[in-house]
């Protein structure tokens, strides 16, 4: 059901440029045209849909190709986020900085993932679930560890950093979460993970072993979600809680790839540059609305195509192969 | 510090009840269908603005708004089983969990459209708003609040071990293939369970409009506690679920005190991982996931 044989989103070396180029563009598309200041909303726009088809494309490795479905990435989000934050406080250099957070999402992956990774499907879920919540609580309350409490961190200066830089780290995070996507999908730890995902038990049985595959999968997921969040703080110089560890972002990595197409690898591409138009088109003069909106477009792709708009896509090539 | 005891053990208790009511409509419908229904913080926040829409409109008590929320939310419930839920009665499990966190979204954002994101409070609306001394002064409502909810988890206990549209809940719960081997339809005891339980989420709501103020965000903490409340207490026991209820609320009402307040809810949350984790089958219970 979940990603069965489909012509687009099997994640071929043609995917992966096609998705290489279109961060490409999007990268020099708002420097070429940013000065007409007719296409100056391309630069926002740009840098969310970059943001975005990052944060989509790392969850789709351990919740589409691995099936475990995570709640609660907004926690890794969170990592990358304030690891930037509170040493860039301490003067450490921005550059420094981004190893580091990887470094920290991969720690906090591996210590709730142990546990956690036990339990399967809805269970591990909403572990996930509790997972990000609490850690969102903690930045909340403990001032001693995650600086600034429920008001977050503001930076004036990041040693080492100019905001102008922001954009390119930004496609380049993009760049390296859509190249470990694909060096995932086509290798040999991609088909164990997917093999884990249809059957958990039948690939036990067979000699995978399950619990360090899911885990390297929920650990990677993690790093490069932590990287996100690291861009993303260092282009707004600010964090805060509710935000960054906040159940808003745990939820759109998951509607994003499932919109798309779940456990493709185009699907998050797709599903975070669309959710993005959307979002910017509609959030300035309907503010719910577009949540909703994509809250019903989720239900209907569920009950009618489990596959995302790729499996939407596919089948209507399909229907025109088949007429023609 | 024994001034203190008193007040804490009261206000656990008074929470408990409430949180046992809270858990018990997401409780039947794990039991009969195996469905965590993330929308049940939905339906506690639609209940919340319904006894909102009443007091303002009708003028009517929110103590009595939980009366009429009965009804017209087990159809609400019963309605969305039947037209979108039961659609996927036959997919992967994690299929209708993300189902029902969409309806979570949707209903969410309905609720931002029609009542904006403002915070809500009428605890001061009711007739019982006012302090009442029982050795220590507590509110009025707190109390109503946490009778009516024990009133209405010994109905449902009463529901479910008496009349036989219970009976069947419970057979179906039990055994699916058994209980449509004896004549009961599973697709219509599900669609009655998840509008027993929506009613019973939007009763929760309307009472907790007497504790809380809320906007529609309200009711995404109780989701994770009202699953730690099922896995404490475990499956197919209201008791087993009432006194883990009752635990969780003595704990958050004593951590309160003694931890910092911030932290009361990550606490549960880190027991419930903990607990999931360590013993799935829950404390009371013989059922495992």
């Amino acid at each position: 059901m979940i990603g069965s044989a489909a012509s687009l989103g099997l994640g071929d070396r043609r995917e992966l440029f096609g998705a290489l180029a279109f961060v490409g563009i999007l990268f020099i598309a708002p420097a070429v045209l940013g000065g007409n200041p007719r296409f100056q909303y391309l630069f926002p726009i740009a840098f969310w849909v970059l943001l975005y088809i990052s944060l989509a494309t790392s969850w789709n490795i351990v919740g589409g190709y691995g099936g475990q479905f995570s709640f609660g990435h907004s926690a890794f989000y969170g990592v990358g986020a304030y690891t930037i934050a509170i040493l860039a406080l301490g003067g450490m250099n921005a550059l420094t900085l981004l190893p580091m957070a990887a470094v920290f999402a991969t720690l906090l992956a591996l210590a709730v993932g142990i546990p956690s990774l036990k339990l399967r499907g809805p269970y591990f879920a909403i572990t996930t679930l509790g997972i990000g919540e609490t850690m969102r609580i903690l930045a909340n309350n403990l001032e001693e560890v995650f600086v600034g409490g429920s008001s977050g961190i503001a930076l004036s200066t990041i040693a080492g950093w100019v905001p102008a830089y922001s954009h390119a780290l930004t496609a380049g995070v993009a760049a390296i979460c859509l190249i470990a996507s694909y060096l995932v999908r086509v290798s040999k730890f991609g088909l164990r993970l997917m093999a884990i995902r249809e059957d958990e038990d039948a690939a036990d049985s067979l000699g995978v072993n399950v619990m360090a595959n899911k885990l390297a999968a929920f650990a990677i997921s993690a790093a490069l979600v932590s990287l996100a969040g690291a861009a993303e703080t260092l282009r707004t110089s600010y964090t805060f809680p509710d935000y960054a560890f906040g159940l808003q972002l745990s939820v759109l990595m998951v509607l994003m790839t499932l919109i798309g197409g779940l456990g493709t690898y185009l699907g998050p591409v797709i599903g975070a540059t669309i959710f993005t138009l959307f979002d910017q088109f509609f959030l300035v003069s309907f503010p719910y609305l577009h949540l909703l909106l994509y809250g019903s477009l989720l239900i209907v792709i569920l009950i009618f195509e489990p596959n995302g708009l790729l499996g939407i896509w596919n089948r209507l090539g399909a229907t025109s192969k088949a007429a023609g | 510090m024994e001034s203190v005891l008193p007040f804490l053990l009261v206000n656990g208790v008074l929470l408990g009840a409430f949180y046992a009511l809270m858990a018990s409509g997401m409780n039947i419908i794990y039991g009969v269908m195996r469905i965590i229904n993330l929308a049940h913080a939905g339906f506690i926040m639609l209940g919340a603005y319904f006894s909102l829409v009443l007091v303002n409109f009708f003028k009517i008590d929110p103590v009595y708004s939980t009366v009429l929320a009965l009804p017209f939310f087990f159809l609400v419930g019963y309605a969305i089983y039947r037209h979108i839920v039961n659609r996927l009665a036959r997919a992967p499990p994690i299929m209708s969990l993300l189902l029902l966190f969409s309806l979570w979204l949707v209903l969410r954002n309905l609720a931002y459209m029609l009542f904006t994101g403002d915070t809500q409070s009428i605890t001061s609306a009711s007739a019982f708003a006012r302090t009442v001394d029982v050795g220590i002064p507590i509110p009025l409502t707190r109390i109503v609040g946490a009778v009516m909810a024990v009133g209405g988890v010994g109905l449902l206990y009463l529901f479910l071990s008496r009349t036989k549209l219970g009976k069947a809940m419970r057979a179906t719960a039990q055994d699916r293939e058994v209980s449509s081997l004896l004549g009961i339809n599973p697709s219509v005891i599900a669609a009655m369970t998840f509008g027993l339980g929506t009613a019973l989420a939007a009763a929760a709501g309307c009472i907790s409009t007497l504790l809380y103020a809320f906007d529609p965000a309200f009711g995404g903490n109780l989701l994770i506690k009202a699953f730690l409340i099922i896995v404490l207490g475990g499956l197919e026991s209201i008791m087993g679920m009432a006194m883990a209820g009752l635990m969780v609320g003595l704990l958050e009402s004593f951590a309160g005190f003694y931890l910092r307040f911030g932290l009361v809810d990550a606490m549960s949350f880190v027991l419930f991982i903990i607990i999931l984790v360590v013993r799935p089958s829950g404390l009371f219970g013989k059922v495992r996931f």
